[in-house]
């Protein structure tokens, strides 16, 4: 049997590892991109961030057979800074590294290693600088349009995959005359992205290989480090201070009160946050996820979710994954794959993107006080002592597991819920008060 | 293959929104392009699935003298002299006269009205009608449409100063204006379906059904709607609010029939063209869709469906998209083509009662389904209509009367029916609607007994 050509919109991560595995499968598969190759791979763009990868993306990796290539570019991560004030010691939270490896990488090269892998292949066509433009579901023909010399050309195709991103257009497309709901919500914080150096890094004291994060009320940075112990950060700051700091002197001034670990580097601050636009953060929940036996989408096209609890990137794979397990359980009969990718992935995106927001909020109030922290922290006892009958916190669970993100929510509500009748949230909560009034005798 | 532009509006879809806001805009002097895709012929076409006929009160014919067309339009028109509801197959038809002096109720088929607000735009010289033209592409940014011909294939590009959308519920252009801007966009489907036919004349008068009347005929879980043509046929519906998979069973002449004979007996004697007609047409869905935001910067918006689909039993499609066009008109009157003034104002205008009234049809459909006398909804209302009669400065009428008068309000008629309805409840008006829904309820009972 002749193997269908399998067309993709978008050579990001979720484009470029579903182009590896079709390939592998056998299929003929055709991308298109509409940035410059050189664009979507230039790792000092503002597309490119570090991002972290927990067991479930590595065995991910692993199964499509990228591991070996990707290790040593990966850098593992020995742990988490906590820097809640400048006068109280930092928290460290070490990687458990027993069981839970976790690794960094800059975006920009992962997808330039994933891009090549793909194109390495010689099923795989691979076109940059080229627009979707539009697509006719019943003749199966789409346009598209080359930025370059700006023509127009009607294609046709087997079956098209939107890996196109949050705004996608094949989505759009997808959804016309379908039943269809659709939400795209914007959080009220943006981000600002800028980089400490090596040398900076080593001036300010912080610690190597190490996730930091700074937090204040309603602000908070995170940086992940690189291989040359320089720090990629993201500033996250409510939209209405961002529209507030447009001066250096601003800056400076708001630096010295919120960060004032961070002065040593308000140089660099400075340019980067009056140069670059602002990133925005979005939750997408949409669906239907395809259309008849003939186009489908994957990754952010799918699924926008906020980019805090470090699942984006393994969600878009896990989308591939099970999209090339079903192809390999009903060998390309479209019909029956698309709603079954569906109903497998759906329920479980959609959990994730309400914990991405959760852990947002949690972020943005991170105190050793917390009740949050204080209840994960009881729970990791209770489940070290009774292993079998009380479950680890979640954000452990689902990092490791987020094909069942949406099961192990349950778990935790449920639980969270049985607590609560024991009066373990009056403990938790004893804790908590005491912590705090502890915490400001200290400090006065 | 780009087109040299100077300052001219395009309107892609040449339903009833697009035409109207054509003519308006053509009145007012601008240059107008308009793309449709489908040929003149077939969007006009009376025996398309998408013929049926509209009713327009004062404050659609208003709209329509504004625009010019309503001396064109009004001999083409038919004068509904009022609305028969049969509550079930044993009751007697209730009639509700609509026609006074203050009160013009007329319909007109769909088709009839388009093919006149075309005929009149082709002789506009500021109007291109581009058909066969079917939209692909905005690409905002360079401010340019592509577009194919249906029939020879050829795609080609043209710059835009503005691009209004009116390519009603699946329209294309609101993905493309949405496309990256904070949406929210739900588009429900109803769980019931429709199917059309008509009675004709003859039959009419063999029914022995009166002329120039509407009527509704409930049975249990589904009615049929049927609104006078010009020439005295009823253009129906065979609507399932609820059910959409009740045309499943009605495969074969045989469950049609028995239909009839079950539910609608006075039907009987055309059961056999009523099923032939059925069988022959294909099955329509309502959708009710609440979309945000309207607009894209200074360069795109939407009119009439395309910004809120909602089910046609508030008798206000038609006239929501008219007062749409209106309201743009309106703002341009006042503000010239400052459109990054003009779209904001506009979605803030219309879009809070657009909704209200796709929420109000929603019930509506859902009302027409409750086949019985003793409905608390319609108690009520009596009662408010009672009280509206006996101290008019105090108590508001039902809601359906202003919102079929005034739908440009329909979110402030919502809020007060609420409040009134609160207190109501707190002086226990509701509590003599529901003692008054038993009584009716056991008096229907005892109806029934006796018959047996």
């Amino acid at each position: 049997m002749i193997k269908q050509k399998i067309t993709i919109i978008g050579s990001g991560l979720a484009g470029s590892f579903l182009a590896v595995l079709l390939a592998q499968r056998g299929y003929k598969v055709e991308i298109y991109e509409r940035l410059p190759k050189e664009e979507i791979c230039d790792v000092a763009s503002m597309r490119s961030y570090n991002l972290v990868l927990f067991g479930y993306g590595i065995n991910l990796l692993k199964e499509a057979g990228l591991w070996d290539i990707l290790e040593p570019h990966l850098l593992p991560l020995k742990g988490t800074v906590t820097h809640i004030a400048s006068s109280t010691k930092p928290v460290v939270t070490p990687a458990d590294t027993k069981d839970m490896h976790y690794f960094t990488i800059s975006r920009a090269q992962l997808a330039d290693i994933l891009l090549k892998e793909a194109t390495h292949h010689q099923s795989v066509s691979f076109y940059d600088n080229t627009s979707f433009v539009a697509v006719n579901r019943h003749e199966k023909t789409m346009v598209v349009k080359n930025n370059k010399t700006k023509k127009i050309t009607t294609l046709p195709y087997d079956v098209l995959i939107g890996a196109d991103g949050t705004n996608s257009l094949v989505r759009s497309f997808i959804q016309q005359n379908q039943t269809t709901h659709h939400r795209q919500e914007y959080a009220q914080w943006n981000y600002k992205q800028f980089s400490f150096g090596p040398e900076l890094v080593a001036k300010i004291g912080l610690e190597k290989k190490f996730v930091h994060t700074w937090t204040q009320k309603d602000t908070f940075i995170i940086a992940h480090p690189d291989h040359d112990d320089s720090l990629a950060a993201m500033f996250v700051l409510p939209k209405k201070l961002s529209i507030t700091l447009h001066s250096a002197e601003n800056i400076t001034s708001y630096f010295k009160e919120n960060f004032p670990d961070l002065l040593p580097a308000i140089d660099e601050i400075t340019q980067v946050i009056l140069k670059n636009p602002d990133g925005n953060f979005a939750t997408i929940l949409t669906e239907p996820w395809y259309y008849k036996d003939s186009m489908a989408i994957i990754g952010d096209a799918a699924h926008g979710f906020y980019p805090f609890f470090g699942q984006g990137t393994s969600a878009a794979f896990g989308d591939c994954m099970q999209l090339c397990k079903l192809i390999d359980e009903y060998n390309s009969d479209w019909e029956k794959i698309f709603p079954l990718y569906q109903e497998e992935r759906k329920k479980n995106t959609d959990a994730l993107a309400e914990l991405s927001k959760e852990a947002l909020m949690k972020n943005l109030r991170f105190k050793k006080a917390d009740y949050d922290a204080i209840y994960d922290k009881l729970q990791t006892v209770a489940h070290t002592l009774f292993p079998n009958i009380i479950y680890p916190p979640f954000s452990q669970t689902i990092t490791n597991d987020p094909g069942r993100a949406a099961e192990h929510r349950k778990h935790y509500y449920r639980q969270r819920k049985m607590a609560n009748k024991f009066g373990v949230s009056l403990i938790v909560k004893g804790v908590e008060e005491t912590l705090s009034i502890y915490e400001k005798l200290k400090k006065s | 293959m780009t087109q040299k532009s100077s300052n001219k509006i395009t309107i892609m879809g040449g339903g009833l929104a697009g035409c109207f806001l054509a003519t308006l805009l053509a009145n007012r002097g601008y240059k107008v392009e308009l793309f449709e895709k489908l040929s003149k012929e077939e969007i006009s076409n009376v025996n398309s699935n998408r013929s049926y006929n509209i009713t327009f009160l004062a404050y659609g014919i208003e709209m329509l003298k504004q625009a010019k067309i309503w001396t064109t339009i009004k001999p083409q028109t038919h004068l509904l002299k009022g609305a028969s509801t049969q509550l079930s197959k044993n009751s007697k038809p209730i009639f509700t006269p609509t026609y006074d002096e203050k009160h013009e109720y007329y319909a007109i088929s769909r088709s009839c009205l388009l093919t006149i607000m075309i005929d009149t735009l082709s002789k506009n010289p500021l109007v291109s009608l581009h058909f066969n033209t079917e939209l692909l592409s905005i690409d905002r940014y360079e401010k340019t449409i592509i577009v194919e011909n249906v029939k020879t294939k050829k795609i080609e590009t043209f710059a835009c100063d503005v691009v209004i959308g009116a390519d009603g519920v699946n329209s294309l252009v609101r993905p493309f204006l949405q496309q990256g801007q904070d949406t929210s966009h739900s588009q429900e489907y109803s769980s019931g379906g429709y199917k059309q036919f008509t009675i004709s004349k003859e039959q009419v008068d063999a029914l022995q059904l009166q002329k120039g009347v509407s009527y509704t005929w409930s049975a249990q879980g589904k009615y049929i709607l049927a609104f006078p043509n010009l020439d005295d046929s009823l253009a129906s519906l065979l609507i399932y609010p609820q059910d959409n998979d009740a045309f499943d069973s009605l495969k074969t002449e045989k469950s049609i029939y028995s239909l009839i004979n079950e539910d609608f007996p006075f039907l009987s004697l055309i059961n056999k063209n009523i099923a032939e007609q059925l069988l022959a047409n294909s099955k329509g869905v309502f959708v009710t869709i609440h979309t945000d935001p309207w607009y894209y910067k200074d360069f795109i918006t939407l009119v009439g469906d395309a910004a809120h689909g909602f089910y046609p039993f508030f008798g206000q499609g038609t006239s929501a998209a008219f007062g749409d066009c209106m309201k743009l008109v309106e703002l341009i009157d006042k503000y010239g083509t400052d459109w990054q003034k003009i779209f904001p104002l506009y979605q803030e205008a219309r879009k809070k009662h657009m909704d209200a009234l796709g929420e109000l049809s929603k019930e509506g459909l859902m009302r027409y389904a409750r086949n019985k006398r003793a409905d608390f909804e319609t108690i009520y209302d009596k009662l408010e209509s009672i009280g509206h009669t006996l101290l008019p400065k105090y108590i508001n009428p039902p809601i359906v009367a202003p919102v079929m008068n005034d739908p440009e309000h329909t979110a402030d008629y919502v809020e007060n029916a609420k409040r009134q309805r609160k207190i109501a409840k707190r002086i226990g008006a509701s509590l003599a609607a529901t003692m008054l829904v038993g009584l009716v309820a056991a008096y229907e009972n005892v109806q029934t007994k006796k018959k047996n």
